[in-house]
C-alpha cells in the first residue's frame, strides 16, 4: 500500500506521520474478513519520540521567548498568505510540534518555516502575544544551532 | 564608501570619508559574522564563499550562483512565490533595488571622482546616485507606511524593525535632498542634510548586523547556498 492511500479514514491524516499508521491490507478474525478502516491503527509514541530541547532553543532567543503561550487558535495560519499559497507551511502546526517536542514531525517538516516572508500579519492576530514571526525566526536559526541562543 | 554628491571639504575631505566608511563596513561585516556565530549556527553568509571557490567547476558555480541571486531575490521570484502581499513585496523590492544601487554608484562617483576631479551635478553618476536615493526614501516609505497604517501591525512590530526601516528613510530622503537642495543653490541646507546622511549611513553601519537584516542575510544566503547545491546536483 502506498504511502498516499495509508490512513487515507484519518481526520487529518496529514499530520500523523507514516511510520504510526498501521493498516493490514486484509485483516481476518475467527475466519470473517474485516478488513476496512476500522483495522487502521495509530502506534502511540513513547519516551524517545520526544524531544524538547528544540523548544528550549526556541524560547532562548528573544523573539521565541513567549511560544509557550500559544494555545492553538489557528489565527496566525488563517492570516498568513504564504500558508495559502503553500499549505504544507502552517505557523501554528510548526508551533505545535515543537512545542509537544514531536520529533519525528519536526524533523520533516522544519525546512518549510524558511518559507516565511516576514510580513508580521501573524503576530498583528495573535490573541495571546506569542509573536509568531518572531518564533519564525527563532525556529529558522534553532533548526540549524547548535546551541540556540544570542 | 559614500561618493559625496556636495563638496564636504568645508567639514571633512571625501578621502577621510571614504576611510571612515570603509573602515567601519569592514568592522561592521565582522560584527555580523560575531552575531550570526552567537547563535550557535554552522552556516554563515560567507560560507557561500566556501561552496562557490572550489575547483570543481568552478565556473559553473559561479554562474549558478548569480543566475540564482538574480533571479531569486534581485527579481524578487522568491518573494514573489511565498507572498501575496503585494504592496510589501515591493517595497522591499524597491529598497534592495535602490541601495544596491546607491553603494554600487557611491563607489563608481567616489573613484570617478578621485581620477577625474569634482563631478557636476547633472553627471550620469550623480543621477544615478539620486535616483538610487530616492528608491531607497520610496521604499523605505511604502515599508513603514503599510505598517502604521494598520492599527494591529503597527502594535505587534517589534522596535527593531521600526528602526531599521527609519534609518533606512534617513539615508534615502537626507541623500536626496542633499541633492536637490545643493542643485538649487541652499547650500547650507545641502551640506547640513549631507552631515545628516553620512550619521545614518555610519548608523546603519553599526547597527544593522543586530537588526533583523542579519537574519535576513543569514536566510538569505543560506537558501541561496541550497539552491547552488540543489542546481549542481541536478
Ligand atoms: S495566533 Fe497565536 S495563539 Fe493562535 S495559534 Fe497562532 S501563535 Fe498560537
Ligand atoms: S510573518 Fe511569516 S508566518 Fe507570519 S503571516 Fe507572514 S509569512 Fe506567515
Amino acid at each position: 500500500m502506498s504511502d498516499e492511500e495509508k490512513g487515507k479514514h484519518i481526520v487529518e491524516r496529514k499530520y500523523v506521520d507514516d511510520s504510526r499508521i498501521i493498516e493490514p491490507e486484509k485483516l481476518e478474525i475467527g475466519g470473517i474478513d474485516v478488513s476496512g478502516h476500522w483495522g487502521t491503527l495509530v502506534l502511540p509514541r513513547t519516551i524517545e519520540d520526544f524531544d524538547n530541547s528544540m523548544l528550549k532553543k526556541v524560547k532562548s532567543m528573544p523573539r521565541g521567548k513567549n511560544i509557550e503561550k500559544c494555545w492553538q487558535c489557528g489565527n496566525c495560519t488563517a492570516i498568513c498568505p504564504v500558508a495559502h499559497a503553500h499549505p504544507e507551511f502552517n505557523p501554528r502546526y510548526l508551533i505545535h510540534i515543537v512545542k509537544m517536542g514531536y520529533s519525528a514531525e519536526v524533523e520533516k517538516l522544519k525546512d518549510t518555516v524558511y518559507f516565511c516572508s516576514g510580513c508580521g500579519l501573524c503576530s498583528s492576530v495573535c490573541p495571546k502575544g506569542v509573536d509568531p514571526q518572531g518564533v519564525m525566526i527563532a525556529m529558522s536559526i534553532a533548526f540549524k544551532s547548535k546551541k540556540g541562543y544570542r | 564608501m559614500m561618493y559625496a554628491i556636495v563638496d564636504p571639504s568645508i567639514f571633512l575631505s571625501l578621502n577621510s570619508i571614504a576611510i571612515l566608511i570603509l573602515a567601519l563596513t569592514i568592522f561592521s561585516v565582522i560584527l555580523l559574522f560575531m552575531r550570526i556565530r552567537s547563535w550557535g549556527v554552522e552556516f554563515t553568509p560567507f560560507s557561500i564563499l566556501t561552496s562557490t571557490f572550489t575547483k570543481d567547476r568552478f565556473s559553473k558555480r559561479v554562474r549558478i550562483l548569480l543566475n540564482v541571486s538574480l533571479r531569486d531575490i534581485f527579481f524578487l521570484r522568491r518573494a514573489g512565490a511565498w507572498c501575496e502581499e503585494n504592496f510589501h513585496m515591493y517595497g522591499r523590492g524597491v529598497l534592495m533595488w535602490g541601495f544596491t544601487g546607491l553603494l554600487i554608484f557611491s563607489v563608481i562617483g567616489y573613484l570617478f571622482n578621485t581620477i577625474f576631479g569634482h563631478l557636476s551635478f547633472f553627471n550620469p553618476v550623480n543621477l544615478l546616485i539620486a535616483l538610487s536615493q530616492l528608491l531607497v526614501f520610496s521604499g523605505a516609505t511604502m515599508l513603514l507606511f503599510r505598517r502604521l497604517s494598520r492599527k494591529n501591525i503597527r502594535n505587534s512590530t517589534d522596535i527593531h524593525t521600526w528602526l531599521l526601516q527609519l534609518t533606512f528613510l534617513l539615508i534615502g530622503l537626507s541623500g536626496f535632498l542633499s541633492y536637490i537642495l545643493s542643485l538649487t543653490g541652499y547650500m547650507n541646507f545641502s551640506y547640513g542634510f549631507y552631515i545628516m546622511y553620512i550619521s545614518s549611513f555610519v548608523f546603519f553601519l553599526v547597527y544593522y548586523p543586530f537588526s533583523e537584516l542579519a537574519f535576513l542575510v543569514w536566510k538569505g544566503s543560506l537558501l541561496t547556498t541550497e539552491s547552488l547545491h540543489e542546481e549542481l546536483a541536478k
